[in-house]
């Protein structure tokens, strides 16, 4: 028997066999990714149970001078660990009914498993350089799983989008890795954590945060993580909500001390949570998709999880991201089985009434979305606490954040009349199998995983002050109205994507070329234009010289030549006559020549 | 009518007479046609030659070569006429001193 410990290292490889082994064999092997997952999960669990005295590491190989294939697990990517493998498990026994039929199930569970062994990846790499490895990995493995039914219309275009944005993030996170390289000569996680603040180094912290912003759909990069609800349902549930997104949440929680060297860029990332929190969630108060409801509403909580951390309580974070993943991922799934059963119908204006068609759906459903509403003693009661706690010094965030956290009450509780109550619209059913087993887990983790979260001090005034928010939220949504102009305007999200349509193509692409062919023409140019010139002198020289002396001598001899033949061109007359009178007279005189001599 | 014997000498004049007409007609004549005539009277001439040696020193060769010199004179004739024809109809006139382009 291996020691689980020391081999801790294997946790990814399980999905990555398992994606191989489905990619070779295509048809008829797709379970064995459950229990791929199912081996790193029982893996994490058992280290988790054993209780190792430390982090534990591991060096795979050395992949560049100074750059190991370094595996780290502590705490934190021991529960990462666990999160992204539980409910990535759970998420592929739904899967193995929702996807059941569909052209290209091997496919889907293949990506599924990828995806996985990346994001595991992500969560055990010991420096920025192996991180980003599984970053570019989960990135190519959502953009393979949005774009999956690629012969519908707009698919490929929203999977290219949220393809895009990721790359405009790891760009940042590129240059921001490469200054800490040549700055700090070194990239792993405990060197970065101890090293001195300087300027290169503030630079870094603020590009690796706007990779985050790429990840983790935050202003100015999240207008890719709505349009890529157009995935299957669970995939949404999975990397659209419970894991991919956070990452950039984990990279601030692995970063700590270094961020907390950070003031400024701790700032920045404060007010870009607290900014793309509040649009988010005013945008998910008027969309009826309920996906596209749910995606917003998962903006917005990342906004919240990017307050905590740029605050320094990348704990608190860290503890919303859990909390949200079971309550996000259980969302996510019942509006699967509602979608399901009503064969693929999103609109929530169309639904209503299903609380006596999908009871359990319902309960589950409504479970999920209290905790998400912040409702006394569930998970997201005491993680959206933890996260008030962290903006308390700010009285600005503290109130964008007590806003927001109404605002979500406030959708969650429209979404649920919508779908549940009112008039009974179309024919639903109950999910059953592992469409519904696959949640008691998730339902169980959406109550009383506040139970895990950090000890910190209680502050009554917080706790009653997001009940009454929430619970006023909650009744409130029940029969929202809001004035046409409005609605109208937050139905346009705030003009995001407009505005990049004006700024970055119509901007960047037409005005920035016309930028380009400027610089091109006038400085660019310049290069060719002098080397033009130097050669133009120098070729002057040589050509004079070609003129004059080489010239010259072909031309001496064709005058040597036309100054002796010219008398004897005269003889040529063209007369027949004279050339006749010529012969007769060259021969008298050589005849006579011939004689007198 | 009693007649001095035709001797190789009178031959050999008849001969230098033709020559003298031929070279003087194809130098003093402008009309080509006439001129082909006068190379037909010197071609004849050296002829004469040829034959009268021949008869004089008994011997076949100068024959032989004076029916050489008339096939060439015949080709020679042949193709002339045929330049002289192309030329009329192109330029209009058979005077050689207006066709002056055989230069440079």
């Amino acid at each position: 028997m291996v020691n689980p410990a020391s081999s801790f290292w294997w946790i990814p490889l399980y999905p990555l066999a398992g994606a191989a082994l489905i990619a070779v064999f295509r048809r008829g092997v797709s379970f064995i990714a459950p229990l791929a997952v199912a081996l790193s999960f029982l893996h994490a669990a058992t280290l988790w149970m054993s209780a190792p005295p430390g982090p534990l590491t591991h060096t795979l190989s050395q992949w560049m001078p100074g750059l190991p294939m370094g595996f780290l697990l502590d705490k934190l990517s021991l529960t990462m660990v666990l999160l992204v493998s539980g409910v990535g498990l759970l998420i592929h026994l739904y899967s193995l009914v929702y996807m059941a039929g569909e052209e290209g199930f091997w496919r889907y569970f293949a990506c599924l498993n990828l995806f996985v062994f990346f994001m595991l990846l992500l969560v055990l790499a010991d420096n920025l350089i192996f991180l980003f490895a599984g970053w570019e990995g989960v990135g190519l493995a959502s953009y393979l799983l949005i774009g999956f039914h690629h012969d519908r219309p707009t698919v490929n275009r929203n999977a290219n989008k949220a393809f895009l944005y990721n790359r405009a993030g790891d760009a940042g996170f590129l240059l921001g890795t490469l200054i800490l390289l040549a700055t700090l000569g070194t990239v792993d996680f405990a060197s970065l954590n101890a090293a001195p603040a300087t300027a290169a180094t503030l630079a870094a912290a603020l590009l690796l945060a706007f990779a985050a912003t790429g990840k983790s759909a935050q202003l100015p990069l999240f207008v890719w993580l709505p349009d890529a609800m157009v995935g299957p349902t669970p995939v949404s549930a999975l990397i659209h909500a419970a894991t991919m997104v956070t990452a950039g949440i984990y990279l601030f929680a692995r970063l700590g001390p270094f961020l907390g060297a950070h003031p400024e860029a701790g700032f920045v990332i404060a007010v870009i949570g607290a900014v793309t929190s509040l649009l988010a969630a005013t945008v998910a108060v008027v969309e009826n998709d309920i996906k596209r409801i749910l995606a917003y509403s998962t903006v917005s909580q990342l906004g919240l999880m990017f307050l905590a951390a740029g605050r320094g309580a990348t704990q608190a974070a860290m503890f919303h991201v859990l909390t949200h993943a079971f309550f996000k991922a259980l969302l996510f799934l019942t509006a699967g089985n509602v979608i399901h059963a009503l064969r693929g119908e999103q609109d929530i204006r169309f639904m209503g009434g299903l609380r006596g068609k999908m009871p359990w759906t319902f309960r589950l459903m409504t479970l999920a979305g209290l905790s998400l509403a912040g409702f006394p003693g569930l998970a997201g009661f005491f993680s959206k606490e933890a996260i008030l706690h962290a903006a308390t010094a700010q009285p600005l965030l503290l109130a964008v954040a007590f806003l927001v956290s109404f605002l979500t009450a406030l959708y969650t509780s429209r979404m649920l009349w919508a779908v549940f109550y009112g008039t009974y619209q179309r024919d639903g059913h109950e999910a059953h199998g592992l469409m519904l087993h696959a949640l008691w887990p998730l339902g169980l983790g959406s109550a009383v995983a506040g139970l895990l979260g950090p000890s910190q001090p209680v502050s009554w005034a917080l706790l009653l002050g997001s009940t009454v928010v929430s619970l006023s939220g909650l009744y409130l949504g029940r029969n929202i109205r809001i004035p046409g102009l409005v609605e109208a305007f937050l139905k346009r999200r705030w003009f995001v994507s407009e505005a990049y349509e004006l700024v970055l193509v119509e901007g960047a692409t037409h005005r920035g070329s016309r930028l380009l062919y400027w610089v091109d023409r006038n400085i660019v140019d310049l290069i060719p234009r002098l080397s033009a010139g130097v050669a133009s002198v120098t070729s002057s020289f040589s050509a004079m010289f070609d003129r004059v002396v080489v010239d010259g001598l072909v031309h001496l001899v064709a005058l040597l030549v036309e100054v002796v033949s010219f008398p004897l061109r005269l003889l040529e007359t063209g007369r027949i006559h004279h050339y006749a009178l010529f012969i007769l007279l060259t021969l008298a005189f050589s005849l006579g020549w011939y004689w007198l001599a | 009518m009693n007649f001095a014997p035709i001797t190789t000498a009178h031959y050999l004049v008849l001969s230098a007479a033709l020559l003298v007409i031929g070279v003087v007609g194809l130098l003093l004549r402008r009309n080509v046609i006439v001129m082909l005539m006068s190379v037909e009277l010197i071609l004849n001439a050296v002829n004469i030659n040829l034959v009268a040696f021949s008869r004089h020193w008994q011997h076949a060769t100068g024959q032989i070569f004076a029916i050489f010199v008339i096939c060439v004179a015949v080709a020679e004739a042949a193709i002339g006429l045929g330049i002289l024809i192309a030329l009329f109809r192109n330029r209009g006139t058979v005077l050689s001193d207006e066709i002056d382009l055989l230069k440079w």
